[in-house]
């Protein structure tokens, strides 16, 4: 078999699409700030909201505490970047049931996203947020940090 | 140039394929979470020697010449940054000797609704609002009540 100049440059160009393709990543989501409740009373019934459009948390039945002197909430935050060269569209949906923070009393529910879907330029990146709620039973827990790690699920489509 | 096209051609098609028409999940954690704080450990920074608690949730008050007050936290408010607490008919009556300590007597100890009462003991400034009230015949009863101190 005779290898010519056009043999060569065929292979290298196969080697060198391969390493572009490798490196086109269709999404990267990239975790920013962790959901909290701020800082809660133990024995004392109601819920805590963290809405998922990033405002602040909202409480029934008193249970927040306010003031600077205590932990603030907040929404999750994620950046979605899409590694295509050309615009692209992905349908965000979360899949996650946690359903406490340790502790049967400080129970988690109704998660939900900013956004449903997202369109991105090429390179470009935009932020979601994740919101949920928290509901104390009005049970004594234990004073300090209660925490749970909350696995996600963004379907890129 | 041959070699360029070739590329430019495979790397569009590879490229355009993931992103696309691709449905694969992408997965990530996040952390969650909540500091909880008892009554008594919120306004420690502030109340000092006046408070110490025993049992999670329940607030205790050391009256001086009446005794010790203990109180269950039953909420807060937010905007304020005052606790609700809830006392027992032992409580009631030891509270209606506080707020009478406290007020010099001007309130007489009355638990009516809306009663507040402000002053200091053992030089801690302390502010009561009476919420709500239930007095028996014997004179105790159970009150909700918010106390702040400062």
């Amino acid at each position: 078999m005779k290898i010519d100049d056009s043999t060569i440059c065929f292979a290298l160009a196969v080697v060198l699409a391969l390493v572009l393709a490798s490196q086109a990543r269709a999404v990267t989501v990239t975790k920013g700030d962790d959901l909290a409740f701020g800082a809660v009373l133990s024995g004392a019934s109601g819920t805590v909201t963290v809405p998922a459009s990033n405002g602040p948390p909202v409480a029934t039945g008193g249970v927040l505490l306010g003031g600077a002197q205590f932990p603030q909430g907040g929404a999750a935050s994620f950046d979605v970047t899409n590694d295509t060269a050309s615009p692209a569209t992905y349908a965000l949906s979360l899949q996650a049931s946690p359903s406490d923070l340790g502790s049967a009393g400080l129970a988690l529910s109704n998660f939900a996203l900013s956004q449903n879907s997202v369109t991105l330029g090429p390179g470009a990146s935009q932020r979601i947020y994740v919101g949920a709620q928290l509901t104390l039973s009005g049970a004594l827990l234990s004073s300090g940090p209660h925490a749970a790690t909350v696995p996600l699920t963004l379907l890129a489509q | 140039m041959r070699m360029t096209s070739i590329a430019a051609v495979i790397a569009w098609g590879c490229a355009s394929g993931s992103g696309g028409a691709r449905a694969e999940p992408v997965t990530a954690t996040v952390g969650a979470s909540a500091e909880i704080i008892s009554p008594a450990e919120a306004s420690a920074a502030a109340a000092t020697r006046l408070l110490f608690s025993q049992t999670p949730g329940v607030l205790t008050i050391a009256i001086p010449g009446a005794g010790s007050l203990a109180l269950t936290a039953t909420g807060a408010d937010s905007a304020s940054g005052t606790f609700t607490f809830a006392a027992s008919a032992e409580g009631a009556a030891a509270l209606r000797a506080l707020m009478a300590d406290l007020a010099a007597g001007a309130s007489g100890g009355t638990l009516s609704p809306g009663v507040t009462v402000s002053g200091f003991l053992a030089g801690q400034g302390v502010q009561l609002v009476v919420l709500g009230a239930s007095q028996g015949a014997d004179g105790s009863g159970s009150l909700r009540a918010t106390i702040t101190f400062d």
